[in-house]
């Protein structure tokens, strides 16, 4: 609904987390916080979630003790945004996070097929307003590995920001998360 | 925003629950329509004088049997519950609830509750709710 004049209700996180404390919403309900609007997940097919599970085998094995690979979990991104990307490395151990949600990700992957043109425009431009150092799509439909880096400010873009440098990587390439530079992940590795 | 994600859509009980739990801020003023939280902006003085205006005329037109309400809920739908510039409702419209309308309240909703100490966010908000109860449910020929 995006009527001229019209407004819908812009969320903080501050208020998104206490709607979730208070259980406003219905079981089963799956949303996320995204640039103040509520987003409803739609729910993942057997791709999607093939897909989802052979990266973080590959992300736990590349990134090793002292890191913890997230599913689906809720980033504290910024005031407005809440999201829950595919999948996210941080810093630590899974206690480290017990108290309140991490965010900071080194790393934050998005499994993209019906989503693709959001994971690519807005959400990239809103990690890129986060200062998210590296942002990984893959992208089901062409069988492709995105890689986002480089985040700036960018005036004109959706949130004010971007990422400066866009890697596109087929199944044969290999890819070094920034955050573990000395390994090598097989993008066929990803593919479901 | 791509065709591919949809936004939250809310229904009356869920926005009502919000008003409730105090949810939204003091003085943040929203309205549900077709499952969305519009945000009503400030009124210039023109439009408030046209609300006065047309409640001033409506009220010479419609007799005693009748009440002019400016900006108050009305619950429209499952999903809306908008506060129109003017509504015109039946003064039966707290007798009418009792009768088996889709969009009738739970009857409790509609005793006034005893006022404890001032008049708390909370009693207000279940005045809110009274007030949302009239709906356009409140028919004559309910009575």
């Amino acid at each position: 609904m995006a009527l001229p004049g019209v407004r819908i209700k812009h969320w903080t996180r501050v208020e998104y987390e206490r709607l979730v404390d208070l259980g406003a919403f219905r079981p089963g309900e799956r949303l996320e916080l995204v640039g103040g609007a509520l987003l409803v997940r739609e729910p993942q097919g057997s791709p999607h979630a093939t897909a989802v599970g052979l990266i973080e085998d590959a992300l736990r094995q590349a990134f090793g003790a002292g890191w913890t690979v997230r599913t689906h979990s809720p980033i504290a991104l910024d005031d407005d945004s809440e999201p829950e990307p595919d999948l996210a490395v941080v810093r630590g151990g899974r206690r480290e996070h017990r108290l309140a949600h991490p965010s900071r990700p080194v790393l934050i992957v998005e499994v993209a097929d019906t989503s693709l043109e959001f994971d690519r425009a807005e959400k990239a431009n809103l990690y890129a307003r986060a200062w998210i150092a590296d942002y990984w799509i893959l992208n089901l439909r062409e069988h492709i590995l995105e890689i986002y880096r480089e985040p700036a400010p960018a005036p004109q873009a959706r949130y004010g920001h971007r990422y400066g440098a866009t890697i596109t990587l087929g199944a044969r390439d290999h890819v070094s998360p920034l955050a573990a530079p000395s390994t090598e992940i097989l993008v066929a590795d990803l593919l479901p | 925003m791509t065709e591919t994600v949809r936004t939250k859509r809310w229904t009356r009980l869920e926005y009502e629950r919000l008003i409730d739990l105090a949810v939204f801020g003091p003085g943040e003023r929203l309205e549900l329509l077709g499952g969305q939280l519009l945000v009503r902006e400030p009124q210039g003085r023109p439009r408030a004088t046209g609300i006065r205006l047309v409640a001033g005329a409506l009220r010479a037109v419609f007799g005693s049997g009748w009440s002019i309400e400016a900006q108050l809920p009305v619950a429209l739908d499952e999903e809306s519950e908008p506060e129109p510039d003017i509504a015109v409702t039946a003064r039966i419209a707290r007798v009418a609830i009792s009768c088996s309308s889709p969009n009738a309240v739970n009857p409790q909703h509609h005793q006034r509750q005893p006022r404890r100490g001032g008049r708390s966010r909370k009693s207000a908000s279940r005045e809110r709710r009274r007030l949302s109860c009239r709906g356009t449910s409140c028919r004559p020929e309910c009575k």
